[in-house]
């Protein structure tokens, strides 16, 4: 029986990464773990192992000679090549257990996110410097990009995201409260009322609308727009714009609509948030925040941290005490959104 | 500000994402591993080398480039080529150095850092760990086999090594590690000397075999690697998601203290070469100097000795070299990675 064992489970266990990674693959939610480039090396690896495990469990049963064969099999590799004729040893059961680790993980997982703490944790991108030019959403001398974050945008624009929860209402500032708000799954209701920026109501269900764009048509006027014609901008664009002075004035004084999510300012103000995008440069563990500070109509007290909201308001790069410019956005309209296709932009 | 706070959803979103990186190239290098354990004949290798020890060594540190291996994958290939008959101090670097002078890990390597000078910091760790090894290469190609080699592996020498050692006319410096294994030693033992050439035929399969061999090689590296990246890739994540960037940040600030902070975390973390790149991108500065990041000679040092030292290759080296070897390797590699960084580090 132990034999046997011994013959079957490591081969059960190359078959349980394989689905494991097929079921990412293909239900979109390996976007939120790996870049676009590495991605189809996750699907030809669901492809491959599977062929591996058949080797192996060939090899097994055939008892293929190999080098490990000459001297008492040593490691569980070796002991499953040799066909288990030995059984396995309790360190070989141990490294077992350790390999069939992630698929545990991968049942008890709830959200392919980080939480607000471990954001925090990464430490805010504070230079354009640190993130590949490609990840603008514009070219700045020729025009727009076929970025994954403008694909990402223009998704989202498209359609729904497969899979994700139903689409919620866009609640505007003195929208009514939506069932459960403030819970992490919903978007909460923003109170109290955000007032426009001249002191008006939006109307429900729909964005504040953008006042026409001043300034020479630049590349930034290749950038995808909402539909009301607003310039939908990443954070990631803003960086680069706030530390370079050539790209800085295709932004500062202009509307934008920017999406990301909620994390209140550390400064305890109510009027105040971050608005955070991670950043993957690889897959998800070397996700890092970018933000931007945002200056709301009314209080945002109560605005569970990570929601996902869409900003309209005008950028502005203010210096600080040191001189370093900041991106802030004088929000005309904070309204509660859905996660983009692509939440990490890469 | 909280020094540790774990999160087991962050963590396990990290650890995940950590091995659905990293588990396509260690696939990678298992078959490349595999086919060359089934196509590749030893002593291809041996003839390849030239009759110089340095010249030798020289080549053996660029040897990953055609037969690429990562560190974990290599232990037990180099512990084959060794009884087979390649020096061993060819051996030792080419352990050393092809895990980081491969294909796949220059190109990880690249895509890691892209867009943050990646030709500077794989042209730097190529080159170091090409000098380093080399030099530990040279330093073994003095020492006498039984200084350094398990028992069990002088044990397990082939009379064949000798007769090979004696065709192929090597000079003295670089003699296999098997020399000795005297002539004597085949004489009285005649019988296994019988086994030991039936089992090499044994060992010639046809083509169809050699594929199968491949496969089963590939699978039972993956395997093994395997268990060490999983293990890595969950240590990783706690340290990714709990601890603060902030807390760690003062450390990054001093030479000193920054490059051998990165090279305990690539001892602790252990992490596959193919993929560590992209775990120390993660850790990179902003700019120069600036306090959001480990300089690059701190990362330079952690890419250049986790291939060659950390807490899994501890336990994989016994099955090849004595323990006290083994710790005087640790020491040098640590003392001659750690000095040239930390100068590196002061040049900017």
């Amino acid at each position: 029986m132990q034999r046997a064992l011994a013959r079957f489970l490591p081969s059960f266990t190359l078959c349980a990464w394989s689905a494991l990674l097929f079921y990412f693959y293909f239900s979109g939610r390996l976007n939120h773990y790996l870049i676009g480039s590495l991605r189809w090396l996750a699907l030809a690896t669901a492809i491959l192992l599977p062929l591996v495990a058949l080797g192996l469990w060939l090899a097994a049963r055939g008892a293929v000679v190999t080098p490990e064969d000459e001297c008492e099999p040593a490691t569980l590799g070796a002991a499953a090549a040799a066909g288990g004729s030995e059984g396995l040893k309790p360190g070989q059961w141990l490294a077992l257990l350790v390999l069939l680790a992630p698929v545990a993980t991968a049942a008890t997982i709830q959200q392919d996110s980080f939480s607000s703490a471990t954001v925090r944790n990464r430490g805010f991108v504070s230079s354009g410097a640190l993130i590949p030019r490609e990840a603008l959403s514009f070219d700045p001398k020729a025009g727009a990009l076929d970025t994954p974050a403008r694909r990402a945008q223009q998704q989202q624009a498209a359609a729904p995201v497969p899979g994700a929860p139903p689409p919620h209402p866009p609640v505007s500032a003195n929208a009514a409260p939506a069932p459960g708000a403030g819970t992490a799954m919903t978007p909460p209701r923003i109170e109290p009322a955000l007032p426009t920026a001249d002191g008006s109501a939006p109307p429900a269900g729909s964005v504040a609308a953008a006042g026409p764009n001043q300034g020479p048509v630049s590349a930034i006027e290749n950038l995808p727009k909402s539909a009301d014609g607003t310039p939908i901008a990443t954070v990631v664009d803003l960086l680069f714009a706030v530390d370079d002075p050539s790209m800085r004035p295709d932004f500062e004084g202009r509307t934008f609509e920017v999406a990301g999510q909620f994390l209140p300012d550390r400064s305890g103000s109510e009027l105040r948030f971050q608005l955070v995008r991670m950043f993957m440069f690889c897959c998800a563990a070397d996700a890092r925040p970018v933000a931007a500070a945002v200056d709301a109509p009314g209080s945002v007290k109560g605005t569970a941290d990570m929601t996902w909201l869409k900003v309209v308001g005008r950028v502005e790069f203010p210096a600080g005490a040191d001189g370093k410019r900041t991106i802030l956005i004088k929000a005309d309209c904070v309204t509660p959104t859905e996660p983009p296709a692509e939440a990490m932009l890469n | 500000m909280e020094r540790f706070s774990f999160h087991p959803q962050d963590f396990a979103f990290s650890f995940l994402s950590l091995l659905f990186e990293g588990v396509p190239f260690l696939l990678l290098g298992a078959l490349a591993s595999g086919l060359i354990e089934a196509f590749v004949p030893a002593r291809w290798m041996t003839r390849l080398l030239p009759r110089s020890v340095f010249a030798a060594t020289l080549l053996s540190g660029l040897l990953g480039l055609v037969f690429p291996m990562c560190e974990c994958g290599i232990v037990p290939v180099i512990r084959r080529l060794i009884r087979k008959g390649l020096p061993a101090s060819c051996a030792v670097t080419y352990m050393l150095s092809a895990p980081v002078i491969s294909p796949v890990v220059i190109i990880s390597t690249w895509a890691a850092f892209k867009g943050r000078n990646p030709e500077q910091m794989v042209l730097f760790r190529v080159a170091l760990s090409f000098a380093v090894a080399v030099l530990v290469g040279l330093v073994v190609s003095r020492l006498r086999p039984q200084d350094y080699l398990a028992p069990e592996v002088l044990a397990e020498a082939r009379p064949k090594r000798r007769a090979l050692s004696s065709a192929l006319g090597r000079a003295p410096g670089i003699a296999p590690a098997a020399e000795v294994v005297t002539a004597e030693t085949v004489s009285e033992n005649p019988e296994r000397a019988q086994a030991l050439a039936e089992l090499e035929r044994d060992l010639r399969p046809t083509f169809a075999g050699r594929v199968r061999l491949a496969i089963a090689r590939a699978a039972a590296d993956f395997l093994d690697v395997a268990v060490y990246l999983v293990i890595g890739a969950a240590l990783t994540s706690v340290f990714n998601t709990s601890v603060p960037r902030e807390a760690v940040m003062p450390l990054a600030l001093n030479p000193w203290l920054s490059v051998f902070t990165m090279m305990g975390l690539a001892f602790s973390l252990a992490l596959c070469s193919t993929s560590d790149a992209f775990v120390a991108a993660t850790f990179t500065a902003t700019t120069a100097g600036s306090n959001d990041g480990f300089p690059f000679a701190a990362l330079l040092a952690f890419l250049t000795l986790g291939p060659m030292l950390d807490v899994k290759l501890i336990f994989l080296y016994r099955l090849v070299f004595r323990p006290r070897f083994i710790a005087m390797l640790a020491l040098g590699l640590v003392l001659l990675i750690g000095l040239v960084c930390v100068r590196l580090s002061g040049m900017g």
